[in-house]
């Protein structure tokens, strides 16, 4: 009897697997919002008459690829994460890795693959006329996949940075004070140092560190020791290379915070969004260190405006810059009065305007080189 | 709906699954004549009613030529114009207006009718059905439902194979279901999931990454995109083919093979025998035979080709590459019968594998284009038009998908058919059997929670 039965042990697998996943959809519950995707997961269809014939309600449940928009049947599959990781893995068995967004790099890194440079020249141009008008300097982060390069797998593309370094030196005009970050973070990284994270897109602390040095030089600053800093250690950082690569088996970095000494150096920051400013006594965010992506500890992540105030320094300076000043921002806030730092991606007013009325001089323009040679906010910069 | 989504699989199979097997055999017709309805009308409930005038159409064609010998005839060509001009409506009418509208003294604005789909599978097998009882090659089918559950069937619905109402008439009131069917039927299913989920949708990416590089196509890479559809458009359809054939005997139905290994033919002739042949068997027996087929002299023979070869060509999309298609199939296929046959049987086998390949290849290339100055552009591309052999970019996603083509063009061949003949009787085949569904089930649900991207070609047909 039971050889009999046996040979349809295929057919008895294929449907325990098809109909625990169809009772596990409709039973298990259900999450509003994906951490790791950071984006919320499609509503509950709405099952009515209307809906049904407009062709709308199976778009909710399917999804709509033109529109974009995930289905809520395979937002809300049971063991969704599983899947996606699985999937990963099984195309990087392969060698399949084309279609993904990331290299699977030697030693845990997970690394973002090169960038296009639609806006180089357009971006150049607005920086030289901008610095008409005040004093600007330039600084520009390298990719990690140009910095880490030894650890890129075989079939790679190269990165463009080298001779998008090159083209800033030659096309900035004089009125631009450029600070050169390439060879700082080559030389950092040489000197055994980390100065991206293996999991997440951005530098780190140390890294900033060094830029943060390196670019007292050029704005004329005294850069604090590091010595000086109480440095506390953050495990378990699952950044957005690691959530969107799929590939979950890697291993998570740890953060570093460095804090001044004396709490008490009466550091303020205040946010603006839209209309409304709230006022904070610390740079640090802490309730984000609890998040599997920890970056946004800093300064909050991103804001539309900024204001850091120190009344224990002096002067100002005007920051414009992508994700990457946040882990720098903390340093140079004990060396300004007041930093006001603008995200062109979500500042649409009118950038001197605002230095007038600031009574600003001195600007800073600080991006990753992906983020310089593709963002359009920044051809509103005037 | 289409059977490589989750919402199919997870949602749809079980629930039909069970309604099926728990009603008792006599309704299960009404079964499945209703969820094949739900099946249609999923993302277009509209066109519901179409499917439902189609089948009132045939039926009582069907009813009319079985009383009446003496107006047979006018019932016959009434019915099939009435289902042609659905068809023409519904698929062409955008291609014909904007046809006229290159004529400088018409000017007609019109929004063609979004196409219903599978509309030129279910009408094909709907008026196979009026035409078989035209020739009394099969008896009158008295109840609307079961002619109604033949034509909205939906494994086959929207993909295949074309089923003839004289393959499945006996089916259709007389069926069994049994385990060994149902087994047979879930590793065809897998088999034909995995061929569109792991195989078709990758090369779909590949020729997808390989031509968004932005620099245009190098020699190589321009061969290679060929390769990525040529790969594509026969693991789509014929996976498709699978899951439909499979899906049929889980309700104990049999569907004809609609694929056997076409990349593997010797020559062009030999490809059309072994490439959906549901497609190619309908225009044999309801329209080249009809004309005349080989009997009436060989000038007639070759016009009955190409009147064939238009139509097929045609069948395939509203649009005039198309045509080229078709055409540049009646010319090999002519070109063949004349005199290309004889040499190629004499030569080498490998001559005609390779005469084959790269027409069948260059067909593609033709068939994949709709516009024509692209077409131009890509076609000139594979001879060098574009410099290059690859550029940096081209030669790294050539080099990521280089073993997923080796085993693409593997399993176009019959080898693991060959290999799992062999052992299927054996006492451990069973195991091999259940290793091969866990691997595909994780494998394909794996891919399809992971991507939203699920293009789906054949849609235009």
């Amino acid at each position: 009897m039971k050889n009999k039965f046996i040979k349809f042990l295929p057919a008895a697998v294929f449907l325990v697997f098809t109909f625990a996943f169809c009772i596990l959809i409709f039973v298990l519950p259900k999450k509003d919002f994906s951490e790791m995707e950071k984006r919320y997961l499609a509503d509950t269809p709405d099952f009515s008459a209307k809906n049904l014939f407009s062709g709308e309600l199976v778009k909710e449940i399917d999804g709509d690829s033109e529109a974009g928009k995930s289905g809520y049947v395979s937002d809300h599959f049971p063991m969704r994460s599983f899947f996606v990781g699985f999937n990963s893995y099984y195309n990087l068995s392969f060698g399949n890795t084309a279609n993904s967004d990331y290299y699977f790099a030697k030693d845990g890194f997970i690394i973002t693959k090169p960038y296009e440079t639609p806006r180089l020249d357009t971006n150049i141009e607005v920086i030289n006329n901008f610095s008409d008008k005040l004093n600007v300097t330039l600084s520009i982060v390298p990719s990690a996949g140009n910095v880490l390069e030894d650890k890129l797998p075989l079939n790679h593309i190269k990165y463009k940075d080298t001779e998008v370094f090159a083209k800033l030196k030659t096309e900035l005009k004089g009125s631009v004070n450029y600070c050169d970050l390439h060879k700082t973070m080559k030389d950092f990284y040489r000197s055994g140092e980390a100065p991206y994270y293996k999991t997440d897109h951005h530098w780190t602390t140390p890294a900033a560190f060094a830029a943060y040095k390196e670019l007292g030089g050029v704005l004329g600053y005294t850069p604090t020791e590091e010595s000086d800093f109480k440095k506390t250690e953050y495990k378990d950082f699952y950044g957005t290379t690691y959530s969107s690569s799929g590939y979950f088996l890697a291993k998570p970095d740890t953060l570093l915070l460095w804090e001044q000494g004396d709490e008490s150096s009466g550091i303020t920051v205040e946010i603006y969004e839209g209309e409304s400013v709230e006022e904070y006594d610390s740079m640090f965010f802490e309730e984000h260190l609890t998040e599997p992506d920890m970056y946004p500890v800093f300064l909050d992540g991103n804001h539309s405006l900024v204001k850091i105030k120190n009344p224990q320094a002096q002067g100002k300076l005007l920051v414009i810059k992508d994700s990457y000043a946040h882990a720098l921002v903390p340093f140079l806030a004990e060396n300004y009065g007041e930093i006001v730092m603008i995200d062109m991606r979500y500042f649409k007013e009118n950038v001197s305007e605002l230095c007038e009325s600031e009574g600003i001089g001195d600007v800073l323009i600080l991006y990753s080189i992906s983020n310089f040679c593709t963002d359009t906010g920044l051809s509103f910069l005037e | 709906m289409v059977f490589s989504s989750l919402t199919f699989w997870f949602i749809y199979l079980p629930l039909v699954l069970v309604l099926y097997y728990v009603t008792p055999k006599k309704a299960r017709n009404i079964v499945l004549f209703l969820v094949s309805l739900a099946f249609y009308g999923w993302g277009e409930p509209v066109y519901i009613s179409l499917m439902l005038i189609t089948i009132l159409i045939n039926y009582i064609a069907g009813y009319l030529i079985s009383k009446s010998q003496s107006k047979k005839k006018l019932w016959l060509i009434l019915s099939v114009v009435l289902n042609l001009s659905f068809l023409v409506f519904f698929k062409y009418s955008g291609m014909i207006v904007s046809t006229l509208n290159l004529l400088p003294f018409i000017n007609i604005s019109f929004s063609a009718p979004a196409l219903p789909i599978g509309i030129s599978f279910y009408t094909f097998q709907a008026m196979s059905y009026t035409i078989d009882v035209y020739r009394e090659e099969c008896s009158v089918q008295k109840n609307p439902l079961v002619l109604g559950t033949y034509v909205t069937l939906f494994p086959q619905l929207i993909a295949g194979p074309i089923v003839r109402y004289t393959d499945v008439e006996t089916q259709l009131t007389k069926r069994k279901e049994t385990l060994e069917k149902f087994k047979s039927g879930v590793l065809l299913f897998l088999a034909g999931m995995g061929k569109k989920v792991l195989l078709a949708n990758q090369f779909a990416l590949m020729y997808k990454n390989l031509s968004e590089t932005g620099d245009g196509f190098g020699v190589l890479a321009s061969w290679a995109g060929l390769l990525a559809l040529t790969l594509q458009i026969y693991f789509d359809f014929s996976g498709y083919s699978d899951m439909a054939r499979g899906l049929g005997r889980m309700i104990g139905f049999e569907f004809m093979v609609n694929f056997n290994y076409p990349y593997i033919s010797r020559s062009i002739t030999e490809f059309w025998r072994r490439w959906h042949i549901s497609l190619s068997t309908w225009f044999r027996d309801y329209v080249y035979i009809p004309l005349g087929g080989n009997r009436k002299g060989f000038k007639r023979q070759i016009f009955n080709l190409f009147i064939v070869w238009l139509l097929t060509g045609l069948w395939h999309g509203a649009s005039y590459n198309f045509v080229l298609w078709g055409l540049y199939f009646f010319v090999i296929l002519a070109c063949e019968k004349l005199f290309l046959s004889k040499i190629l049987n004499k030569a080498p086998k490998a001559v005609g594998h390779i005469y084959s390949i790269v027409l069948i290849m260059l067909g593609w290339a033709i068939f994949s284009f709709d516009n024509m100055s692209e077409l131009t552009a890509f076609l000139g591309s594979l001879f060098g038009a574009q410099g290059v052999v690859a550029t940096e970019a081209q030669a790294s996603v050539m080099l990521s998908y280089l073993p997923i083509c080796l085993a693409g063009c593997v399993l176009s061949t019959p080898l693991i058919k060959v290999l799992y003949e062999k052992v299927r009787n054996a006492k451990y085949a069973v195991l091999l059997e259940t290793a091969f569904c866990i691997v595909i089930m994780l494998l394909c649900t794996a891919s399809l929670v992971s991507e939203s991207y699920n293009p789906f070609i054949y849609f235009r047909f």
